[in-house]
């Protein structure tokens, strides 16, 4: 069984303009020890259909669809057993680490209290389990570092320790969000180094949002690409970025600058600008931007359909299916 | 030299379809609506009054009902005159005397800003010696000093108002000035003071607006309070503080003191309300605004 | 003759009663359609090297000659005229316009301050210019908040244009903007530079961005540049061990799987530099010299130059050219 099992998820939000879905209809699955990755740009809905399984959404959000984790449904969880899922089992970290570290407390303070909280463990027991949490993360000198406050860290160390803070609980699963994209790219190296051997080691897994699809590339297993609050097109890492079939996936990675390819063509821009959760076209909603558009396209969203292993991709047309 | 403290200003504009949405605040409308219906009874006082504010030509000291709706004082003056001509006193002093403290603070502000260093100092410390001390004892000193006259009351108040606009006005250029446009504009070859004009002060202008409007409340408080103590408004002007400060002295006659007290007590809610409501319709940050439309 | 020339520029700047040295004996050239890439981590001093050249901070030490007339710092009076043919445009779009005021009235702006045309001919100017960036003259009566991203990144674009430019310095003009709208405000700053001659240098932590429309790139580590080349051949092999790391640390959407080379430690505190070649605490090839002296750039070939004793021409460790490991 999966650990994790996203069904037609649809998220809206009312706003003064009246309602607004966010999310529209989206499935996926996570298994456990995988790095499931959710790519897209901003205003796609990646976040928040994220954010929706924690019921971490703004004020006059509404969520419809299931989330299966361990055998309930996440959404329809309240009070004491959604603080147990959320604090215990699933955990969180954010691309600005300084949001889940208390700037007046000590960084043994702060990881111990979640020890305890979560363990019932003993003041002491709960400051071992801090070192050893900090040693984890590879946070050099951890007793030392037990008695600093966050500003005293640089920006890595920071999300290495919000990274151990989120580990406290030994959770099943973690959710990143955009946990590099604030760091410098030999920093971010390191953070994803630690992610990919925390997830061999301990067999977490890892919901990991971002927009960069280097960092996909380099430790998800799994992706799927956002467009417009739904998915359209999702398979193992490897496949989709050397095959993609969704006209999207593949011009967006034409427009990504490559680091090591060589000879200078010019980057292949994506005409237009990703539409607004308030005005998304009818139809499949990247139409406008898209050369193989066809008449229905413009009329009916496609759904996702299976196109081989493990591959779901939502295109009337699928320009670049494989001749076999 | 961005500074990321002066971002939550960058925003400020006044739009039309802003203000549409104030009607959506139910305080903005009472505010708006009170206000007006209060400077209209300034305009038109001759004609809403039934009798002259001055004339002793009724029994003193009749209750409100009758020909005397709110009643008559210890001289026999009508009550309800005297609150509607009291308008025509403390409103247009009112904003003279908020009109003249922003010109001065603004300037000054503007200056100490521009400037910095020396004037900066200068400006600055006097804000702050005026800031020591409460505004109403300031004020009273100052007219105790000038001698009691609804003249010098506007004045003393002038001078403990205006150190409240210059520092938001020093605060905002200085921090505008820091924004990347300003420095954008410089680079193009405007010199600090045409950047001071073109982009610094259009940006000030709506935080100094709402700053106004609420003071406007407050500086007809002081006046009262001013003219209550005797050191305003001097008789027989039929101005309100100084309505209530008759009214206590005939305690048992409570229409006296009341009406012109309920006068005093609506205008600053007028003004206060209105103050917010602008202040809401100009932040960009307000939630009922939320949602600007990206394209 | 170059058209910017940055010769030892030294920038320092008070931090808590500490002098930072944020920019050290950094040189530069900048030449007319031509691309130079100036590329470094946080904290490496290229934003403050952006300003400097540019006039918005005094140098410490060195000169900036613009056009063969060395620059004055800006004051409070209005900068020399053919200064304003200097242009720098900013990292974040949402900041860098005017909230208040209509797009085309702060485009408008670079003309009447060169005392360019009466008012309709600026109207026309104002389309013209907005038609390059790749918007409709619509766009001109309008506030910028009525604009995503990528089209106010264009607005800033074109208010530089309307000072007609010889050189606009962008301090990481992309880095705010998603992926699909970055390809084409890249292609936009390409084909500008191309079609106005314009000589650009383009500010970046985004090595692979770089790498795409840069002809030279300057590669800087905590306040010094420690290699410069042409793109291609910076890339190709990299001559010092920085350059190779961060290059080693650029994630590729190739679906390979293989992890970035992560580079030990952080960028320390520009407050308090190492001794020696900064970069020694983190170099997986220093050795005793590193520490004890601050390595110059070494001329290797023509263009090509790079701050590190591995490359010092008189020394046995000398390993010609063959990338540094």
């Amino acid at each position: 069984m999966s650990l994790l099992e996203v069904e037609e998820l649809r998220v809206r939000i009312r706003g003064e303009r009246g309602e607004v879905t966010i999310v529209d209809g989206v499935d996926y699955t996570v298994e456990e020890g995988q790095v499931f990755g959710v790519a897209g740009e901003s205003g796609s809905g990646k976040t928040i259909s994220v954010l929706a399984l924690l019921q971490l959404l703004p004020r006059g959000a509404s969520t419809s669809g299931r989330a299966i984790y361990g055998g309930r449904d996440l959404l329809r969880l309240s009070g004491r057993a959604l603080r147990r899922v959320r604090g215990r089992e699933l955990a969180m970290v954010f691309q600005d680490p300084l949001t889940s570290l208390h700037p007046m407390l000590t960084i043994g303070r702060q990881l111990s209290e979640h020890v305890r909280v979560h363990e019932g463990a003993s003041k002491r027991a709960a400051l071992a389990r801090a070192a050893e949490l900090l040693a984890e993360v590879r946070i050099p000198d951890p007793e030392r570092a037990l008695h600093a406050f966050p500003h005293q860290f640089s920006g890595g160390m920071r999300q290495r320790v919000a990274i151990a803070g989120a580990l406290a609980t030994r959770p099943k699963l973690l959710i990143a969000d955009e946990p590099t994209t604030a760091l410098d790219v030999t920093v971010q190296a390191g953070i994803l180094r630690l992610l990919d051997r925390l997830r061999r080691e301990s067999g977490l897994a890892v919901i990991l949002i971002t927009h960069d699809l280097g960092v996909m590339s380099s430790i998800a297993d799994h992706v799927s690409i956002f467009y417009a609050g739904r998915i359209v097109e999702s398979g193992p890492t490897k496949e989709l970025l050397s095959t993609p079939r969704h006209p999207y996936t593949r011009a967006l990675l034409d427009a990504l600058p490559h680091p090591v390819d060589d000879g200078r063509a010019d980057l292949l821009a994506i005409p237009g600008l990703p539409p607004s959760p308030r005005s998304r076209p009818a139809g499949c909603a990247f139409h406008p931007r898209c050369a193989y558009a066809i008449d229905a396209s413009r009329v009916q969203a496609p759904p996702l359909v299976t196109v081989g292993a493990a591959r779901l991709l939502a295109c009337h047309v699928d320009p670049f299916a494989s001749p076999s | 030299m961005s500074v990321p403290g002066a971002t939550p200003v960058r925003r400020f504009r006044l739009r039309r379809p802003r203000v549409a949405a104030a009607w959506r605040q139910p305080l903005a409308v009472i505010g708006l609506s009170l206000a007006a219906a209060w400077i209209l009874v300034a305009i038109f006082a001759p004609l809403l009054a039934p009798s002259d504010p001055l004339e002793q030509n009724a029994a003193p000291l009749l209750p409100p009902g009758g020909d005397y709706l709110f009643g008559t004082d210890e001289l026999g003056r009508d009550v309800l005159s005297r609150v509607l001509y009291g308008a025509r006193i403390s409103i247009p002093l009112a904003l003279l005397l908020v009109g003249l403290a922003l010109l001065v603070g603004a300037t000054l502000g503007a200056v100490a800003g521009y400037f910095g260093g020396f004037v900066d100092s200068i400006v600055m410390r006097s804000a702050d010696l005026v800031f020591a001390f409460p505004a109403i004892i300031l004020a009273m000193v100052v007219t105790a000093v000038l001698g009691p006259s609804i003249r010098n009351a506007v004045l003393a108040l002038v001078i403990v108002s205006w150190p409240s606009y210059a520092r938001v006005v020093r605060g905002l250029v200085l921090s505008i000035g820091q924004t990347e446009y300003v420095t954008a504009t410089r680079l193009l070859g405007a010199s600090a003071r045409r950047a001071l004009v073109r982009d610094v002060l259009p940006n000030v202008a709506g935080p100094v607006l709402v700053l106004a409007t609420l003071d406007l409340g407050n500086a007809i408080l002081l006046l009262s309070a001013l003219s209550f103590l005797g050191l305003g408004a001097q008789p027989p002007q039929p101005e309100w503080g100084a309505g209530v400060a008759e009214g206590i002295q005939y305690f048992q006659f409570w229409w006296i003191g009341t009406f012109p007290g309920l006068a005093i007590f609506s205008v600053v809610l007028a003004f206060n309300f209105l103050g917010d409501s602008l202040r809401d319709v100009l932040d960009p940050q307000s939630s009922w605004r939320a949602g600007s439309e990206e394209e | 003759m170059s058209l910017v020339e940055v010769r030892e520029l030294g920038v320092v700047y008070r931090r808590q009663g500490v002098d930072v040295h944020a920019v050290v004996g950094a040189s530069l050239a900048l030449e007319r359609g031509r691309i130079t890439g100036l590329v470094g981590e946080s904290g490496c001093g290229k934003s403050s090297l952006a300003r400097a050249i540019v006039g918005l901070v005094e140098p410490a030490a060195g000169e900036i000659v613009f056009d063969g007339k060395p620059l004055s710092p800006l004051r409070r009076g209005a900068r020399p005229r053919h200064e304003t043919r200097l242009q720098l445009v900013f990292q974040n779009p949402y900041s860098s316009l005017n909230p208040r005021r209509t797009v085309g009235s702060q485009i408008a702006d670079g003309l009447r301050l060169r005392g360019e045309g009466e008012r309709t001919d600026r109207r026309t100017r104002v389309g013209e210019l907005l038609d390059q960036v790749g918007l409709s003259g619509g766009a001109a009566g309008r506030f910028p908040h009525q604009f995503s991203g990528g089209q106010r990144q264009r607005i800033a674009i074109a208010r530089a244009l309307a000072a007609d430019p010889s050189v606009i310095v962008l301090d990481e003009p992309l880095s705010s903007l998603d992926a699909s709208t970055q390809a084409q405000i890249a292609n936009l700053l390409v084909g500008l530079t191309r079609d106005l001659e314009l000589a650009l240098l383009l500010i970046s932590h985004d090595l692979a961005i770089v790498r795409h429309i840069a002809d030279e790139v300057s590669v800087m580590y905590l306040g010094t540049i420690v290699e410069e080349g042409p793109t291609r051949e910076l890339w190709s092999s990299p001559q010092h061990p920085y350059t190779e790391a961060l290059i080693a640390a650029i994630p590729a959407a190739d679906g390979s799987g293989t992890l970035p080379e992560a580079l030990p430690g952080e960028v320390p505190d520009p407050a308090s530099p190492p001794s020696g070649c900064r970069f020694h605490p983190r170099c997986p090839h220093a050795f005793a010299r590193c520490p004890g002296e601050v390595p110059p750039l070494y001329a290797l070939g023509p263009d090509r130059a790079a701050a590190c004793f591995l490359r010092d021409p008189a020394s046995t460790q000398t390993h010609e050219h063959e990338g540094v490991t």
